[in-house]
């Protein structure tokens, strides 16, 4: 009988029903669900022999291949902590991740000399692990419902990076309140998330609703470009698909025609807003919905969610059942429906705080259980608009702006790619100024800069016209594709 | 430096400033009795560093009430 508190046995219900189905497809190789199952075991059996304890951090430094599977699920087995480094980082980032997690054993494919790491190292390829066979680890460790299985770290699309663990408990019913109700039955369908296995989105996505319900999953190690994102479609044909709107953005904006999408029958994003000209551009491509979620690498489920059929572009969606959610003005009470406020969450899956950062945890798990996400929302109809990071907000003219209504309104103009909207301060007011990546071929100059602005001020309230347009190449952005607002600012 | 009125007309308009409130400036009379507000004004200061890479300090800036100003400060 399968733990059922140890998330390392998330594999156990499709490897009793169907042992041989496809689990992974991976370049040329398709790995069942036995073939991954005694994978992990081998992980398992190694990292015990290296002398791994329950508790101990075990960091995975992996592209998204089978290995990175085998590890994760081999090291929560064990009753250890995975601690997810995504290996795009800078050396320096993640030599951060690996000290403030405390990590004792590395998993990687690289050189880590770089990182000045000095604990043990597992070095794998992507199927299998460098090291001599072993016996598999069959026993489970027990874990009680408040161990901790997993720890990820934030995007830091506002700061530096944050530790943010999740218990076993949380990981091995994942999903439940959302997926029925968004997914629907997942087991017979093939995923392609092109998030990647170091993040929540594409942790959650492939793992913990994919695989544990016995779907099969496409993995792809390198970058999302639009050209490998298209031959993957054509050449699996996956029935859901998952990605971030900055891929969105890129795959409409090179899109090859013909039937391309003809194998799915849902599309989904996280991450960040989905403009609303993507979400219709997208559905004049395919005539599929995309239909946005709102979530964190905090709350580890989405909480908000479109639904197929009634999905609403510029829309996070509606409120799954199980969690409560307030929004709030400055003064902590709720604000009016319409108004904007600060978004607070209560419900399963949270998690109960941060690593080694007490001060970020009083500010942010609040008493009662409520989640200060630091979203600002506003709700119309039941629907929850989502309007940007509390710290993305300017005060111009004495009124809060949020740049998302900037932005979207930048992205109808023919000439922008993306663009995004920070605060810029002269004679030490704060107004709203505008970053933008023009279309190729298309010159970002004082004509077109003059044009923009002419643009918003005709479509938006004065106050909001970008002061000034700066034309860049491209925008920051985290590993996860999360504009940098922050880094804009002036 | 020498700027002309031309200019900095141009300058105006550039930074956002409606052409017809441009061509009926009156170049002693304060701009914001004339169209020009105070989003316009952070706007032009904006520009007159982007483009003519003259940086003006709040303190100046409080003292450029008219266009004759602004030249002053532009061809000082």
């Amino acid at each position: 009988m399968p733990n059922l508190l140890n998330a390392g046995d998330l594999l156990a219900g499709p490897l009793d029903r169907s042992p041989g189905k496809t689990a992974l497809l991976f370049q040329d190789t398709r790995m069942t669900f036995a073939e991954l199952d005694a994978g992990v075991r081998r992980c398992a059996a190694i990292l015990t022999g290296m002398g791994v304890q329950a508790g101990d951090r075990v960091a995975f430094l992996l592209p998204d291949c089978p290995a990175v599977v085998q590890s994760v699920l081999g090291i929560m087995r064990i009753g250890a902590i995975a601690v997810s480094v995504n290996p795009a980082l800078p050396g320096a980032d993640a030599r951060c991740i690996l000290d403030d997690s405390g990590a004792s054993v590395v998993v990687t494919q690289r050189d880590v000399a770089s990182l000045e790491f000095r604990g043990k190292v597992l070095r794998c390829g992507d199927l299998d692990f460098d090291f001599p066979q072993v016996d598999p680890v069959d026993t489970l460790h027990p874990v009680g419902p408040d161990d901790i299985a997993l720890l990820l770290y934030t995007s830091g699309s506002t700061g530096r990076p944050k530790g943010v663990p999740h218990r076993h408990a949380d990981l091995v019913t994942l999903g439940k309140p959302w997926v029925p109700i968004v997914l629907g039955d997942v087991s017979a369908d093939t995923i392609l998330c092109v998030s990647k296995f170091s993040f929540s989105y594409g942790l959650g996505m492939q793992l913990m609703i994919g695989l544990a319900a016995g779907a099969t999953v496409i993995q792809h190690p390198g970058r999302p470009e639009p050209a490998a994102v298209f031959a993957l479609l054509t050449r699996h044909r996956p029935t859901i698909f998952f990605a971030v709107p900055t891929v969105y953005a890129m795959l409409t904006r090179s899109w090859p025609g013909g039937d391309v999408t003809r194998s799915l029958r849902l599309c989904h994003s996280a991450g960040e807003n989905l403009p609303p000209i993507i979400y219709q551009s997208w559905r004049e491509l395919t005539g599929l919905e995309i239909l946005e979620s709102l979530g964190s690498t905090e709350t580890l489920s989405f909480f908000v969610c479109n639904r197929t059929g009634c999905s609403r572009p510029g829309m996070a969606g509606e409120r799954i059942p199980g969690y409560e959610i307030r929004l709030v003005g400055p003064d902590g009470l709720e604000v009016p429906t319409g108004q904007v406020g600060r978004l607070l969450l209560r419900g399963p899956w949270l998690a109960p705080f941060y690593w080694n950062r007490p001060e970020d945890t009083a500010a942010t798990m609040l008493p009662d259980g409520w989640l200060d996400t630091g979203d600002l929302c506003a709700e119309e109809q039941g629907f929850y608009r989502h309007m940007g990071r509390a710290n993305d907000l300017m005060k111009i003219a004495g009124q809060w702006v949020s740049p998302i209504p900037i932005e979207d309104c930048l992205r109808l103009h023919p000439a922008v790619a993306d663009c995004a909207v920070a605060g810029c301060h002269v004679q030490g007011l704060e107004y709203a100024a505008a970053f933008v990546v023009t279309k190729p071929d298309t010159v970002g100059d004082v004509a077109l800069g003059t044009e923009l602005r002419r643009f918003v001020r005709d479509r938006l309230p004065k106050h909001m016209s970008p002061i000034r347009i700066e034309f860049l190449a491209a925008l920051p952005r985290t590993a996860t594709g999360k504009v940098q607002r922050h880094k804009l600012r002036c | 430096m020498s700027v002309t009125r031309k200019q900095i007309l141009k300058l105006l308009v550039d930074a956002g400033v409606d052409q017809s409130v441009v061509s009926t400036l009156k170049p002693n009379v304060p701009l914001t009795d004339q169209g020009i507000d105070s989003v316009d004004f952070p706007a032009i200061l904006v520009a007159i560093k982007e483009q003519f890479g003259v940086a003006i300090d709040d303190k100046e800036a409080s003292r450029i009430k008219t266009l004759i100003d602004m030249e002053k400060r532009l061809n000082r």
